[in-house]
């Protein structure tokens, strides 16, 4: 089990992901439009997935400038895996936002719908 | 079957991006913002939209109609690149124009498209146009939470996103070119204010 560090590149986010003493945090900050976006965050499930076994909770850090259609409906899928590998009590997603970025706050609501786990909306 | 030269074909995808222009620098008082006409990479979609993005800020354009255009050209290259066809010599053919006046942006995204895809493309941009606001967030939302993203990479919500983001009717042309392909353009207005 080791950490996570991806770089960021004009169309993919910076990621860093750690654990300690049972609780994992996962940082997300960037655009987020590769092309293959299946790809690339099958790098972030595999890894939630595979750190889950040792660890009993999660925290997703995300400050997201652009995100593509394609990219949201991965990025949804690692928020629906981290609430089945952690449970909805044990997941949390701190959703960092521009306080006058209307689209983003809603995009951060529209998560709220869709999957159970704690969604802190955070304008700055 | 009848096919069209690839000469043929750029020709008269020329000849639309030209008329494009044209038309709105004579009847919107419009400069030119940024356009292109080719094959974009995967590279130059990346490049382009940071310069756009860069662009606008210097230009002191807001910073929500900076994102939703951001959004509207990604979504519209990507797109380009997944769903482009191809003509006879291998080429993507395909355009791309963002035009600018003092109350709107005019964006025109164009590629090739099959013949037989075509009733397809305008159902699906006809659903959208069809609906107030509330009805394109719920089926966005309806999209997003049976979240599956096709062999092709495409998440199926291009249109929705496009169409949201521009709070303004889709319109799109079609020009046939043969017997299989057509030349097909989309355009996205955007309020500036």
């Amino acid at each position: 089990m080791t950490e996570l560090n991806i770089n960021s590149t004009k169309n993919a986010p910076e990621v860093i992901g750690s654990f300690s003493s049972g609780k994992v945090t996962l940082n997300i900050s960037g655009n987020s439009f590769p092309e293959n976006a299946p790809k690339f965050y099958s790098l972030l499930t595999d890894w939630v997935e595979s750190v889950s076994k040792d660890n009993s909770s999660i925290e997703l850090n995300c400050d997201i400038n652009y995100m593509a259609s394609s990219s949201l409906i991965c990025f949804l899928g690692l928020l629906k895996k981290c609430e089945s590998v952690f449970g909805k009590d044990n997941t949390v997603l701190n959703w960092n936002f521009e306080s006058d970025d209307d689209d983003a706050l809603k995009t951060g609501e529209d998560f709220s719908k869709i999957v159970s786990i704690t969604i802190n909306l955070l304008p700055y | 079957m009848n096919r069209a030269s690839a000469n043929n074909v750029k020709e008269i995808c020329k000849e639309r991006y030209n008329g494009i222009l044209e038309y709105h620098y004579k009847n919107d008082g419009v400069i030119d913002f940024v356009s292109n006409f080719g094959e974009f990479t995967q590279d130059y979609v990346n490049q382009i939209s940071a310069e756009i993005e860069e662009r606008m800020f210097e230009d002191g354009e807001k910073k929500v109609i900076i994102k939703r255009l951001f959004s509207i050209i990604v979504e519209g290259l990507q797109n380009i690149r997944l769903h482009g066809e191809k003509d006879n010599d291998g080429n993507q053919i395909s355009f791309f124009i963002i035009l600018k006046n003092d109350s709107n942006y005019f964006i025109y995204l164009s590629n090739l498209v099959l013949n037989k895809n075509i009733e397809g493309i305008k159902k699906r941009i006809e659903q959208v146009n069809g609906m107030n606001k509330d009805e394109i967030k719920e089926l966005y939302l309806s999209v997003l939470t049976n979240g599956v993203i096709s062999n092709k990479g495409g998440a199926g919500l291009g249109f929705i996103t496009m169409s949201m983001k521009s709070l303004n009717q889709l319109e799109y042309n079609f020009t046939e070119l043969d017997d299989v392909i057509s030349h097909y353009d989309l355009k996205i207005t955007l309020d500036r204010d």
